[in-house]
């Protein structure tokens, strides 16, 4: 079913070669900013258990056979997303296509300057679940900008107020303060640190994220590292 | 605009039949092509178009306190500035002076740097070494004259190399450049930059041909003997030199410059409207971007023999009207000059005040898409010459105007603490790659700093998706999908 909506949906820069109910192959070029090509990538699709992947054909021809920085499972399957291929029907086919367009081009831009496009991806592993609750959380109190930078960069308003939080609790410290996040209640009033939390207050979700990031590296010590990329903590292991 | 592959293709195509010429029997004629093109003592009015291979002597001379005049207690303000062009308003009326001479010498200059190639008398280096010796001298006496007159520092240290070099003449009217390019004057200007000592330096080449006991040794140093320099200073006068100083230490009327805001984009600005009450000033970036590994495969292609010379005049014409073309029709920028096989240019964004991130940003984009350009143009002339590209980015407040005598051909100008720091960062760049300058760096945005304050220069189609360049696939995609964001998940799940 998920290869057959796949099939359908099909844009111009993907051409299907061997296709059957279970897997497809994927031959893909696609235009850059400048209209120039990328390289041909020659991938597959396979219907695995609830869900589809995407792989190079040949592994390790054109992309790493794994690196968690281009976004390559250790059994050489894309990540294109938060639980991108689950549920693929005829109306979320187009979505997953999107996502392989955008996954390719970065991995184009990943190859030649050792950076994932800081837009394109969200962190490794449980982490990125957090991020995105704490981007939703950031985005209701206008501070989504701020949160980004704090992903990014380390920098910015949330970023400074995180050596405020007590490592033993992962909370804000001074409990019965103004919280740094400046949420309000329905008063108009800044909420207290200690009650803010329960409303998912990006500091600590960010907190929260850099402790399972950490978790992840920490869990991935020990792999080899393919050196394409210029940040890469497996480098350093 | 934007860079484009396809556009940049058609133009280069373009540029290919635009490449001068060059005499088949270059490496044997040349000398005598060139003298009878430089009667006028003006290289310039060397047919554009054409290239030709020059001996002679290159000398350099760098303006030592320059830098110590761009700001006034650390800050570069309009005062600061006027002073500065003053300054060079000053040297520039002296040099003007050889150039009005009619004896084959060639003087061009930039910033705070002198250029003279010295081809006369022909056929005879340790004489042309002599005459670039003398006319160091007089040039040195006539700053430290004025200097006193006008109350300006007036220090120079002088660079000599003598050689071949490749000699070309490119542009039109108020943009018109010659260029030299090879060994004799890349190292002359090496040695002119190297250290804060004032004085004439030869390298070691110029050492060698110029007459025995012209150098001697002096605390473990090769220094200049006075007597060469005093002999040297009797043999080739330079009346109209002498003239022209007096003329100026006496002159009271300097150039009064007044500076306006220019309206953007700043590829509107034209030289040719500019005087110095007419200058224009504001916060833009500074491109200086330059061709590694040139001068290696001019020397080379020199040696070669004119098949050699053909490809390399092909290659630096295709490459530096391309990069120009980049600057100026896809970033709407201002080339200042070549300088070289180097081009110096000004990218400005603002709305109604100067927008620093933004026009570092523009200016970091222009430089990936000259890289990108770059490598087309290799493709297009099928050179397999191992030289790269190094882009030097600076940002500040920086005035533009025109100075010198010289009517049609007067000294474009774009001079500041930005310009001085955008050639030195690109002058510390080993091999080809990019590097923003301390300013550049401290008001960047984050993404831009991250990736490019030094590094290799990348392609403009992966700068357009890391710096979310509106053009960019990758963030229309985003834009229209926003959880396409990849992940990667956690080892026990796999």
């Amino acid at each position: 079913m998920s290869i057959a909506a796949l099939v359908l949906n099909a844009p111009d820069w993907a051409e299907l070669r061997l296709v059957d109910g279970r897997q497809a192959e994927i031959d893909a070029v696609l235009t850059r900013s400048s209209g120039a090509f990328t390289r041909l990538f020659e991938l597959v699709v396979i219907h695995l258990a609830h869900e589809v992947k995407v792989f190079e054909r040949v592994s390790g021809k054109m992309l790493p056979t794994s690196c968690p920085d281009r976004h390559i499972n250790d059994d050489g399957s894309f990540c294109l997303g938060l639980r991108a291929g689950e549920g693929i029907t005829r109306e979320t086919a187009e979505a997953w296509w999107r996502k392989l367009h955008g996954f390719l081009l970065c991995q184009e831009t990943a190859a030649q300057s050792g950076f994932w496009p800081a837009g394109a991806q969200i962190s490794h592993g449980e982490a990125g679940e957090i991020e995105l609750l704490a981007e939703a959380a950031a985005d209701t109190l206008g501070l989504l900008h701020a949160y980004r930078e704090a992903v990014e960069f380390d920098i910015g308003p949330i970023a400074a107020s995180l050596y405020k939080i007590n490592r033993a609790t992962g909370l804000l410290r001074n409990g019965r303060s103004a919280c740094l996040c400046g949420r309000k209640d329905r008063r108009n009033n800044t909420l207290l640190r200690r009650d803010c939390h329960r409303f998912s207050c990006p500091i600590v979700l960010e907190h929260e994220r850099r402790a399972a990031a950490e978790r992840f590296w920490r869990s991935m010590q020990g792999r080899p590292c393919c050196g394409t990329m210029r940040e890469c903590p497996l480098k350093r292991t | 605009m934007s860079w484009n592959a396809d556009r940049a293709k058609t133009r280069i195509r373009e540029h290919m039949k635009t490449v001068p010429t060059v005499d088949g029997n270059i490496a044997l004629d040349s000398a005598k092509a060139f003298a009878s093109v430089t009667k006028s003592g003006l290289i310039s009015r060397l047919p554009v178009r054409q290239a030709f291979l020059v001996e002679g002597a290159h000398l350099y001379g760098q303006l030592l306190d320059f830098d110590d005049l761009v700001a006034e207690s650390g800050v570069e303000t309009e005062a600061s500035h006027r002073k500065l062009l003053r300054f060079l308003s000053m040297h520039y009326r002296v040099w003007d002076a050889i150039v009005d001479g009619d004896d084959g010498d060639r003087i061009d200059y930039h910033g705070a740097r002198l250029h003279a190639v010295v081809t006369s008398p022909a056929g005879n280096p340790a004489a042309q070494i002599a005459k670039a010796v003398a006319l160091a001298r007089k040039l040195a006496e006539a700053a430290e004259k004025l200097g006193q007159a006008h109350g300006f520092p007036s220090r120079i240290r002088f660079g000599i190399d003598h050689g071949r070099c490749l000699a070309m003449t490119t542009g039109r009217s108020h943009e018109k450049d010659t260029l030299f390019l090879g060994r004799p004057a890349n190292h002359a200007a090496k040695l002119a930059a190297a250290e804060q000592e004032e004085g004439i330096f030869l390298t070691d080449a110029a050492q060698r041909r110029a007459k025995p006991g012209a150098v001697r040794k002096s605390a473990g140093r090769d220094v200049l003997d006075e007597s060469y320099v005093a002999e040297a200073v009797r043999n080739f006068a330079f009346d109209k030199l002498d003239r022209r100083v007096a003329e100026i230490a006496t002159d009271v009327v300097e150039p009064i410059f007044h500076f306006k805001r220019p309206t953007l984009p700043l590829s509107n600005v034209k030289f040719a409207d500019l005087t110095p009450a007419k200058s224009v000033r504001m916060g833009m970036a500074t491109i200086f971007a330059d061709i590694d590994g040139f001068t290696r495969f001019v020397d080379d292609a020199i040696e070669g023999g004119a098949d050699e010379i053909r490809k390399a005049v092909t290659t630096v014409h295709v490459i530096r009207e391309e990069l120009n073309s980049v600057l100026k029709e896809d970033f709407e920028g201002k080339r200042i000059r070549f300088i070289g096989d180097c081009i110096h240019g000004c990218v400005a964004e603002s709305e109604r005040v100067d927008d620093a991130p933004k026009s570092v940003r523009q200016a970091v984009i222009c430089a990936t898409a000259m890289r990108s350009s770059f490598d087309l143009c290799l493709e297009a002339v099928g050179s397999d010459a191992d030289i790269d590209l190094a882009v030097g980015v600076e940002y500040g407040p920086t005035p533009m105007t025109r100075l010198g005598y010289r009517g049609d051909d007067s000294v474009r100008c774009a001079a500041s603490r930005a310009t001085i720091d955008a050639e030195r960062t690109q002058q510390g760049i080993e091999g080809g790659g990019i590097r923003l300058g301390p300013v550049a760096q401290r008001v960047a945005e984050p993404m831009v700093r991250k990736v490019f304050a030094s590094g290799p220069l990348m392609s403009f189609d992966a700068a357009s998706d890391l710096l979310a360049a509106p053009q960019s696939p990758t963030v229309q995609i985003l834009r229209s999908e926003p959880s396409a964001r990849s992940h990667v998940i956690s080892p026990k799940r796999v």
